[in-house]
């Protein structure tokens, strides 16, 4: 008994001790993570700032029955949707690309990587350059007698923040990927070689297997940085753009500024409801395709 | 040894997560006490403290001593308190001069008007013992002289006397033998201007001990007189720095490469003010090196304040911002209020002046105006700091505004003058703008509402009431009308609340309101109210192809802007919160609204060519006016405008009618008042007859007798008897200018008048206002279509989609 107390107390010593070494990142997570999350939710609960009774599921129904959340929804899906398993697919290419013994390649990579380099203020200015009504594509199409294009009010808006998205976010990926396809052992690639696999025999069953926790890696940050690309069309087109890129963080900005922190509130727990589902999504993929890959 | 090194490195840690909720050291060294209770110090000395806020704690017990001043004395310009004593110059009748006119009957009747000169006085500080002052006499005008003397500055002596600087400005003229006064002007024979200044010292029994004269140069115009310690007279004239000795020797003439002003922190603090792009900068004038010293700012709202005062106790000086008093903190040199005067019951716009007594209360004189009477109503009073227990228990009800006017201001007060147990405290967040953001205060108003700190009443001006009342944040007034035993909706112009409801909720009141519309020529226009756009055009095409629909300053955006403002609810359909900007009529406004100018400008504009807009209507060249129709006289001016053939046609519409209400700002109430009763009693104020009555309220009232009353005056016409014919004539109630060779005399309403303004009123079914992200799509998305590039259709097809959107998200 004696024995089992002490150790019990060594058990709570220890767990003290690593609580007060753990302290002030907890304190922090909690002040800065928890606690605006509750408030989140407890303000997502309520019928408004003037009236903090139980709502229940008041403003969520709310939200969902929103023409302007529906539509956010899906351009943000639509976006997202396209432009992560571009982002993902074309940077593996440049990555493998650059893997091969061609001329030029670090200046390649630096080229590659330079967009991380620019201000947004500044991508804007170049995209606006580029896109306006009176901008250069348009000259440029012009040339040929094609009509003037709105690219930003058209239902071509949803290329142009693509290609925005994709020349900012190509480079960082090609790196990971870069440095991914550098960790796959070099004896399993021989023995492929001495067994007579071809090149995309080894590619699919051994480079594939490899890569797909950087897969997974460079997928969920595609999905947070297409999220952010709001912050590039809210420079480009204002609170309220042309339908197409209307993005989620329009509408939650947008209630931000309207006051209606309730809408606001329900609208982020859907919103990290839907992440949360499409993360563990992908973390299963990940499980099953890279399964019988060590490590 | 281990572990103990590694708990403290763990509590050092976690110890350092506190590191910011320490007190400011300065604080914790200089030992005031921070809620001020028991301390002599008048308020706290925290640098964290917003200078905004009154510290707590603390009140003041007020005693209102009324008093009564002589007979003759006519109004109170400058005044000072010195010791036991006030001294002030105002206007002293000295006699009359009578005056002729001719009565209905023909008879000349003579009367009397005051003829009054400036003199000073003193008396005592609670009112007493008046004494006027013998040893000041002010510039008397002799033959041949015109000019004028005025009292600009007095300062308190260590003895209790007085120290006044005068302005004297004098033309000379040399007017010959045979001058008459009828037929010519004595400034054809001016010779020279005379400028000076004059200090005179009195001592405490009111007598001269002393006097001396400043001649300025014939050009020298100065202003901002100071006076410091030792007698030395500073002045400037916004380039220039003087300053004068005890003899009247110049001791200083500093010349300044920026305009300047002079301002007084203390008697021998004197500073040039200089306004650059980043606000006001400060730079001592130093008599001894005879030059300015180092650029300096001062912190918060002092940097913005005009009016200094001595400072005491802890303070350097003390300013006066928005209706309070505020101390310099010397120590910190960071400003805090040391008394806000509503909060004392007293009305900051009737003060006369203040000043500190040696035994720390405070003496305030007051002189309000009283309506029809040639006097005001005076009143000393003397404010005691005591700790707030002393003080009675009240619920408080917080006020909310970006701005609190005059006339709300002195509601407040005599609300909470006459009130018992509930009392109302403001809190004016447009001190917490900066120069950087105007709208800081806003914010931070939206932000407490938001963390559930909302004010119990709001004055609306610059606040987003619809959008308040949008998130259920204010009561429906309508139920408190309708509750109301004395109140109802008959008693008050309904229609214009109606207007104001949204979904059927009224959330807030207004006192006034006026109409704004479109006049034409009925034969032009026809003699019903409202129409569309088509019927506009085809109307135009009656006149001469030049012929512009408003005057010559209009633009494509500024006309869609215009008519959106009086139409936006025939693109709108704010209960189902879709839009139709898709719509042929929108197109056609659109198409409409390009048929103006891209740009006007009136710096280029040939003003040899200008013709008033009365001219232009008659010779055809101009078809509409816009109005704004907010008083009875102004609708009878433009039926006479218009030879009693106007229409108040509205912009054109959709549903065919453009008249709208503009209503003034009102007071809200909000859902989680705290004293519903208590706060429909202070803002219902604003809706009864006797607060409507006012002779000085220009638009129309908003309660319903006071209109009657408005109608029956301006519908009793008023005559006097032509001496020449012997016939009554009716006597016109005000005339207008309209061009080199007519005026208008604008008599009384006739019952075609009035039944017409009645038309205008009912056919008023919105209020004018505007929603300014819609406008600013709109207009963002007409640019490239007014420049040509894009054709209407796709233009009207764009802002649906964005404007559509913004509705979307309201739903």
């Amino acid at each position: 008994m004696k024995e089992y107390l002490a150790r019990c107390n060594e058990k709570v010593k220890s767990l003290l001790h690593a609580l007060c070494f753990l302290g002030p990142s907890l304190i922090g997570v909690a002040i800065f993570f928890v606690i605006p999350f509750g408030v989140v939710v407890y303000y997502a609960l309520i019928m408004g700032p003037a009236d903090d009774s139980f709502a229940g599921l008041r403003n969520f129904i709310a939200v969902w029955n929103n023409r302007a959340f529906r539509m956010a929804v899906t351009n943000t899906a639509k976006f997202t949707g396209t432009a992560v398993p571009l982002a993902v697919v074309l940077s593996l290419l440049l990555a493998l690309m650059l893997e091969c013994r061609i001329p030029l390649k670090s200046q390649f990579r630096t080229f590659f990587l330079s967009p991380l380099m620019v201000p947004v203020a500044s991508i804007i200015l170049v995209w606006q350059v580029l896109f306006h009504y009176n901008g250069v594509v348009n000259e440029f199409i012009a040339l040929f007698g094609v009509d003037k294009i709105d690219w930003l009010k058209s239902d071509y808006c949803q290329i142009v923040v693509i290609l925005l998205f994709l020349w900012k976010n190509l480079g960082y990926f090609m790196i990971l990927f870069m440095a991914a396809l550098n960790n796959i052992p070099q004896t399993l690639l021989e023995v492929a070689d001495v067994e007579g696999a071809s090149a995309a025999h080894k590619f699919f069953k051994i480079k594939l297997r490899y890569l797909s926790p950087t897969i997974l890696f460079v997928t969920i940050l595609a999905i947070i940085n297409s999220f952010k690309v709001f912050r590039e069309v809210f420079l480009l087109t204002g609170e309220y753009p042309y339908e197409g890129l209307y993005m989620l963080q329009h509408f939650m900005n947008n209630m931000f500024i309207g006051l209606d922190y309730q809408r606001l509130s329900a609208a982020a727990i859907l919103m990290a409801i839907a992440m949360i589902v499409l993360i563990a999504l992908l973390f299963a993929i990940e499980n099953w395709f890279g399964r019988d890959v060590e490590g | 040894m281990k572990k103990w090194i590694a708990l403290i490195l763990a509590a050092v840690l976690l110890l350092s997560c506190l590191a910011g909720c320490g007190k400011d050291p300065g604080n914790l060294a200089n030992g005031s006490d921070q809620s001020g209770s028991g301390s002599n110090q008048p308020g706290k000395t925290d640098q964290d403290k917003d200078d905004n806020e009154v510290p707590t704690g603390f009140g003041y017990k007020v005693e209102y001593v009324d008093f009564e001043l002589d007979e003759n004395i006519t109004y109170v310009q400058n005044t000072c308190i010195s010791g036991e004593s006030i001294f002030f110059t105002a206007g002293y009748k000295v006699g009359t001069e009578t005056s002729y006119y001719i009565d209905i009957d023909g008879n000349e009747v003579s009367y009397e008007y005051d003829i009054s000169e400036t003199r000073l006085f003193k008396m005592n500080i609670l009112g007493t013992d008046l004494q006027m002052i013998e040893g000041y006499i002010a510039l008397k005008n002799e033959e041949g002289q015109q000019g004028y003397s005025y009292i600009e500055r007095m300062y308190p002596d260590d003895n209790g006397g007085l120290w006044a600087i005068e302005q004297r400005s004098l033309s000379i003229f040399e007017l010959p033998e045979d001058f008459d006064p009828q037929t010519q002007s004595e400034w054809d024979f001016w010779t020279r201007d005379e400028n000076s200044i004059k200090v005179f010292h009195f001592d405490s029994a009111g007598l001269l001990v002393g006097e001396r004269e400043i001649k300025l140069g014939e050009n020298m115009y100065l202003y901002n007189y100071m006076l410091d310690s030792a007698g030395n007279l500073y002045a400037t004239d916004g380039m220039v720095i003087y300053a004068y000795g005890e003899n009247g020797e110049e001791l200083m003439k500093l010349e300044s490469e920026e305009y300047l002003d002079l301002i007084q922190l203390s008697r021998d603090d004197i500073y040039a003010s200089i306004w650059g792009e980043e606000g006001r900068k400060l730079k001592k004038v130093d008599l001894q090196t005879k030059a300015l010293g180092e650029e300096m700012t001062l912190a918060g709202t002092a940097n913005d304040a005009w009016q200094f005062y001595p400072g005491f106790d802890i303070y350097q000086f003390l300013y006066d911002y928005n209706g309070r008093i505020f101390g310099y903190v010397a120590e910190t040199q960071t400003p805090e209020v040391v008394l806000d005067w509503i909060d004392c019951d007293i009305n900051s716009n009737n003060i006369q002046s203040f000043g500190f007594l040696e035994d720390g209360r405070i003496i305030a004189w007051e002189q309000e105006y009283v309506e029809n009477s040639n006097v005001p109503k005076y009143s000393m009073d003397v404010l005691t700091r005591v700790p707030k227990s002393e003080l009675p228990i009240e619920t408080e009800l917080t006020l909310a505004c970006m701005y609190l006017s005059w006339d709300l201001r002195t509601e407040i007060v005599n609300f909470n003058k006459r009130t018992e147990g509930v009392r109302i405290v403001v809190k004016d967040y447009s001190e917490f703008n900066t120069a950087d953001d105007y709208n800081a205060g806003r914010t931070k108003l939206t932000t407490e509402i938001l963390s559930g700190k909302v004010p119990d009443i709001l004055y609306t001006s610059e606040l987003p009431i619809s959008q308040y009342g949008g998130k259920g944040m204010l009561m429906d007034l309508w139920t408190l009308i309708d509750q109301d035993p004395e109140l109802s909706r008959e008693d008050l112009m309904t229609e214009v609340f109606e207007a104001m409801s949204e979904n059927g909720k009224l959330y807030y009141v207004t006192d006034t309101f006026s109409i704004f519309t479109v006049v034409g020529n009925s034969n032009l226009v026809g003699d019903e109210i409202g129409w569309t756009l088509e019927d506009l055009l085809e109307a135009k095409s009656m006149l001469p192809p030049e012929a512009t629909i408003f005057g010559e300053g209009d633009t494509k955006a500024g006309m869609l802007e215009q008519c959106l403002y009086q139409n936006m609810d025939s693109y709108i359909d704010w209960e189902t919160m879709q839009c139709s900007f898709d719509s042929q009529d929108f197109i056609d406004l659109l198409k409409f609204a390009d048929t103006f100018p891209l740009e006007f400008n009136w710096d280029d504009y040939d003003y040899s060519y200008y013709e008033s807009e009365y001219t232009r209507l008659k010779t055809g060249k101009q078809m509409l006016l816009r109005a704004s129709i907010y008083g009875l006289e102004t609708y009878v001016y433009y039926c006479a405008l218009f030879d009693n053939n106007a229409t108040f046609i509205g912009f054109p519409s959709v549903a065919g009618n453009g008249n709208v209400f503009n209503v003034n700002d009102g007071l809200a109430i909000s859902a989680t008042c705290a004293d519903v009763d208590a706060a429909w009693t202070f803002v219902r104020e604003l809706l009864l007859e006797e607060n409507q009555n006012s002779e000085y309220v220009y638009d129309f009232p908003t309660n319903r007798k006071v209109f009657d009353k408005m109608v029956e005056q301006w519908m009793t016409p008023r005559y006097w008897l032509d001496p020449e014919t012997g016939e009554e004539v009716e006597q016109p109630m005000t005339s207008y200018w309209l061009d080199e060779n007519t005026t208008i005399d604008i008599t009384h309403m006739t019952q075609e008048q009035y039944d017409g303004f009645m038309e205008l009123y009912h056919s008023c079914k919105t209020v004018r206002g505007y929603n300014q992200k819609i406008i600013e799509i709109i207009l963002d998305e007409t640019e490239i279509f007014f420049n040509g590039q894009k054709p209407a259709e796709e233009t009207a097809r764009m802002i649906q989609s964005r404007v559509g959107l913004y509705l979307a998200e309201q739903g």
